[in-house]
């Protein structure tokens, strides 16, 4: 995707609550976020989701813990906190207000 | 894992690791340990490891800059203190302690690649060392005077 696209700007913004979304239904890994966001149709680069975990773990909305797999492959696993769930309910809130603005508007709908 | 592959794969952490140079150890050593983890798990999840998909999963992964920009431009605070704002400079610290103290000292002061007990110090130092010069001195001439 070229970085002029209008969705590139947009995925970056909402990228942060889509991970955190993703952990809030349970403890996950990197690699699985990445998987599950995948599934679910949003392609980044991989490399991406790391520095926001890291920073998602710097403002306190999720914890994380090393745990070793069976394969031997240490993975990090992240668990949101009450102020990671706060967070992404606040979040929620504003992007269906945003999501119904901008809709109303690409209707032409200008009432 | 074979030795090329674990070779193709430490080239690009290291390359990662370099862009981070900024970081503390401890931050660079985590973030390189995750991003190896993730590499190792989707290389794993080919049914035969080799070097190609190896370097199929490296691509997937991203550029190496992008990444580490990445993560200095989401954490300014795990920066070593000195690649922060350092003016000014060590060197213009001691040049100007030694040769003109007040102005060494005020800009020691002022700079903050400079830990408060080295700026202590450094301010106690020109104190100290005459100090010592002058009780050396009478403790010599005591001993010379005792022993004549």
């Amino acid at each position: 995707m070229k970085p002029n696209n209008p969705f590139t700007q947009i995925k970056k913004g909402t990228l942060e609550y889509c991970v955190l979304a993703v952990i809030a239904r349970g403890e996950q890994y990197g690699y699985e976020i990445v998987k599950i966001l995948q599934e679910q149709g949003l392609n980044t680069p991989e490399g991406t989701i790391y520095p926001l975990l890291a920073r998602l773990k710097k403002d306190g909305l999720v914890t994380a813990v090393w745990r070793e797999a069976e394969s031997g492959n240490p993975r990090k696993y992240y668990t949101i906190t009450a102020r990671g769930e706060e967070a992404l309910a606040e979040f929620r809130a504003s992007w269906s207000e945003f999501k119904t603005v901008v809709d109303n508007i690409l209707r032409g709908g200008l009432d | 894992m074979e030795r090329k592959a674990e070779n193709i794969l430490n080239r690009y952490l290291k390359h990662i690791e370099i862009e981070l140079e900024s970081l503390t150890p401890f931050a660079r050593k985590e973030i390189i340990a995750e991003i190896r983890s993730h590499l190792v798990e989707e290389w794993q999840s080919f049914e035969e490891q080799n070097e190609e998909n190896l370097l199929q999963v490296i691509n997937n992964f991203g550029d190496p800059r992008e990444i580490a920009a990445d993560y200095l431009a989401r954490s300014p605070e795990e920066m070593e203190p000195q690649a922060r704002a350092s003016y000014p400079p060590t060197w213009l610290v001691l040049v100007l302690t030694i040769i003109f103290w007040p102005a060494g000292i005020i800009l020691a002061w002022l700079s903050p690649a400079w830990r408060t007990r080295d700026k202590a110090i450094a301010t106690l130092i020109p104190v100290l060392i005459p100090g010592l010069a002058i009780v050396f001195i009478l403790a010599i001439r005591v001993i010379i005077g005792a022993v004549s």
